[in-house]
């Protein structure tokens, strides 16, 4: 089955069949190369985040990778052409900071210290939460492992959608650890010392002890285990750190002044109140979901609807994450982010931050193939999602 | 120390913090000259009609209104028949974090946990500390187990971690007695048991100590591996920093001399000192230790049926380093002044409960070169009051922290 083909115009009556989902996730499943062919899309406006958006454009894609991108491209003959009238095309969008796919639980919570636990171990390729990203206009996912310990293990990072025979674009690439105090949750003393889990951390204090110490350790001593932290010492391995709170975000400020690391924030809630430390630290911030809904328990603070907008002023590189990422753009949007910086916080800057700018994030020539096409403007509520296409193959359609 | 290390502040006006809450800075330090009906500075003389000038967050001077003259550029308060005094200090707190991040309560000694990583300026419980004229605290760990880590001083005002913290390392704080008892499988379930992990912990922190101060004084040839779970000794062996211990009652407190003293030569603070603590006076004064009493300085004798003071128990015999604390949040913090109160309706005398909400615990966290008088050349933390605070129908109605206003019954809704 050639996917390009049946998503064109010659089948229309078969694809508006009410089976066609089925037919899609079939389509999903079952291994496909690129097709060595010529694509051309024209859209009314395309925002190629490398340069002020073209009024119209055109992308020509090949083998799965962008050729060229201007105002008016000839049309090569013979070659598949879709236009998309008003419609709007955009980078594939890339969620920095993902747990979609990850299957039998997040984190190894046994242990407080796993950092060569691998997140792909878990991953399930054919997960219904990496379908929905992809039918949201996520592309680009890096999942990382979870809270449950302080340092968690290997993150990576996949197409959304792809042969499932091809590999991950990162297999093992940054180390989870967290400032938060997730980890203490489940960690007891008294009621029973003789568990597994009377064991540190029962609060942060705790937490950020661990992190000191298992660091310390790694400068002196090598395990398999500390070799992994002894990358993060090196500058070759990323460290990406769930903080929430503004102590627990100045607390991972501070292990990587004592511990120098490419350190990478997630989460970050609270991090208006600590933004000019952050932005003179110059780390990149992975910002959680702005929730209207305030948040319970030990990490738990007050809404700040233009986080996203405050930050972005402060001048943090941040990054839009944790799914519904066009939804959370728009949100952004309305609370006070510029609209330029909205797109890149999808786009541009998780690929700066996950290191993948030669890949993807922009349609730019030498580029993978990773487009959202849109019915409208981006910021326009109305607007829909008609594809997200990976690697030149559309992966999600609307239904 | 660390305080030092801490990223400088850069300035970042934010237009676009639409729906932000308003935060204070460390903004401008204004140029004050304060009047006041009668200053009491904790060192010399209360001034009748004073006035104390305040610059860069420091005060400049201190003297009879008309006297002092006003420089130019200075902006006068006139609080008329008010009365202003120092900062107040609770030498023993544990509200300066989240609440929760206190006690690590997975081994019985904790040398290598600070309360650094957990600090929360002027959070909602500071706010009324401030509110009762405390304007320094000790931010310690909680007594769950024998040696809870690391506390900081900090001021209770509004800023950013640097601008608040005034010292960290701040104390180390060992509980012996009490709430650290516990039946966990581990050596501690009792008194003998908890001070010989005590003994045990500081032994091992002091050959650490001595090893580098060997090597750094060319005693030693080789360099000693650094040890993070033992780094924080350096200073308390020093005796740069002291000890601030949850110790009580004549046995205990006994203890905490033989212990911490005699056998390890700490600088040593006793904290709480409840019960008949207070016998112990002339050992406790034969060794220079301060007392900060509390909370709840009272107690039941049933010996004689009386309700007595156990402040006064200790400044009838001799002992003037000598204050009372809250352990906020045992006692809220905003009462600490109250706590003198009661000291002195049970027999401690006025001048000294003064002294022993500021200078006294200053000098016993040894600050008492930035904090705990109004004297030229420290820091202007200023509580100004409608009369004497011991009276508690009298209350704060002006702070000043570091030179600036920080809570204003003028302009602020009245807390306290």
């Amino acid at each position: 089955m050639k996917p390009w083909t049946d998503t064109m115009t010659d089948n229309k009556n078969l694809w508006t069949q009410p089976w066609r989902s089925l037919l899609l996730t079939a389509l999903v499943l079952v291994p496909i190369t690129a097709q060595a062919e010529e694509l051309f899309i024209k859209a009314g406006r395309i925002y190629t985040l490398d340069g002020p958006p073209l009024s119209p454009g055109v992308v020509h894609v090949r083998d799965g990778k962008i050729v060229a991108v201007g105002p008016d491209l000839p049309i090569a003959s013979g070659s598949r052409f879709r236009d998309l009238g008003s419609g709007v095309l955009l980078p594939g969008f890339i969620d920095a900071a993902s747990s979609a796919g990850l299957e039998g639980g997040r984190a190894e919570s046994t242990v407080e210290v796993s950092p060569r636990l691998r997140a792909l171990d878990a991953v399930d390729p054919s997960s219904s939460a990496l379908r929905r990203l992809c039918h949201e206009g996520v592309t680009t996912v890096h999942i990382l492992p979870g809270t449950d310990n302080v340092i968690s293990g290997l993150s990576c990072i996949l197409k959304t959608l792809t042969d499932r025979r091809r590999q991950p674009l990162r297999a093992d690439y940054g180390l989870a650890i967290t400032t938060s105090s997730d980890p203490v949750e489940g960690n007891s003393s008294r009621n029973r010392p003789d568990s597994i889990y009377n064991r540190q951390p029962t609060n942060r204090m705790g937490v950020v002890w661990l992190l000191r110490s298992e660091f310390g350790l790694a400068t002196r001593t090598s395990t398999p285990d500390r070799a992994v932290l002894r990358e993060v010492l090196a500058g070759t391995r990323p460290v990406f750190c769930t903080s929430r709170l503004d102590t627990d975000l100045l607390a991972a400020l501070r292990l990587r002044e004592e511990y120098p690391m490419r350190l990478v924030l997630v989460g970050g809630q609270e991090a208006y109140r600590v933004r000019e430390q952050i932005a003179a630290a110059g780390v990149p911030l992975l910002l959680a979901r702005v929730s209207s809904q305030a948040g319970i328990g030990p990490e738990s603070t007050e809404t700040i609807l233009n986080l996203p907008g405050v930050l972005q002023q402060a001048g943090i590189p941040i990054c839009l994450t944790g799914g519904d990422l066009l939804e959370q753009a728009r949100w952004a949007v309305r609370f006070g982010l510029p609209r330029d910086a909205a797109l890149e916080a999808i786009t541009v800057q998780p690929a700066r931050v996950l290191q993948l700018e030669q890949r993807v994030g922009r349609i730019k020539p030498g580029l993978d193939a990773d487009l959202v096409a849109l019915s409208g403007d981006p910021f326009d509520c109305s607007t829909r999602i008609l594809w997200t296409m990976i690697d030149g193959i559309i992966r999600a359609e609307e239904p | 120390m660390l305080a030092g290390r801490f990223l400088p502040g850069i300035v970042v006006t934010c237009a676009a913090a639409l729906l932000l809450p308003a935060l204070v800075g460390a903004g401008e330090k204004p140029k004050l000259a304060i009047h006041v009906a009668r200053a009491i500075p904790c060192a010399g003389e209360p001034i009748e009609n004073a006035t104390i000038l305040v610059a860069d967050g420091k005060i400049k001077a201190v003297g009879k209104r008309g006297e002092l003259a006003v420089p130019e550029g200075y902006q006068v308060i006139d609080h008329g028949t008010r009365w202003a005094m120092p900062g107040m200090i609770d030498a023993h707190s544990h509200i300066g974090g989240a609440m929760g991040d206190i006690n690590e309560m997975v081994y019985q000694t904790n040398p290598e946990l600070r309360v650094l990583d957990v600090i929360r300026p002027h959070n909602e419980q500071l706010k009324n500390a401030v509110a009762g004229g405390v304007t320094t605290i000790t931010f310690i760990p909680g007594s769950g187990t024998n040696m809870g880590g690391w506390g900081a001083l900090m001021k209770t005002g509004p800023g950013k971690l640097e601008d608040v913290l005034l010292r960290f390392p701040g104390v180390l704080k060992i509980a012996q007695a009490g709430n650290p008892e516990r039946r966990g499988g581990e050596v501690g379930s009792g008194r003998m048991g908890m001070n010989h992990i005590i003994r045990e912990q500081l032994r091992e922190g002091m050959g650490y100590v001595k090893d580098w101060d060997d090597y750094e004084a060319g005693r030693r040839p080789d360099k000693p591996a650094v040890n993070l779970r033992l780094e924080y000794f350096k200073p308390l062996f020093r005796r740069q920093i002291p000890v601030l211990v949850h110790t009580q009652g004549y046995q205990v407190i006994m203890s905490t001399l033989r212990i911490l003293h005699d056998e390890m030569n700490l600088k040593v603070i006793i904290g709480h000192g409840c019960f008949d603590s207070n016998l112990l006076s002339e050992e406790i004064l034969k060794r220079g230790i301060p007392v900060m009493a509390g909370p709840r300085g009272f107690r039941y004798d049933p010996a004689d049926g009386q309700v007595k003071g156990q402040v006064a128990g200790f400044a009838d015999r001799g002992v003037k380093a000598l204050g009372v604390n809250t352990d906020s949040p045992v006692v809220p913090q905003e009462e600490l002044a109250f706590q003198a109160t009661m000291a002195v309706r049970l027999g401690w005398n006025d001048e000294d409960a003064i002294r022993g909400l500021t200078i006294e615990p200053a000098k016993a966290l040894m600050i008492e070169d930035r904090v705990g008088s109004l004297e030229v050349g420290k820091d202007a933390d200023i509580v100004i009051t409608t009369g004497s605070i011991l009276d508690p129908r009298h209350y704060v109605v002006e702070v000043f922290i570091d030179g600036r206003s920080v809570y204003d019954v003028k302009k602020d809704r009245r807390r306290f």
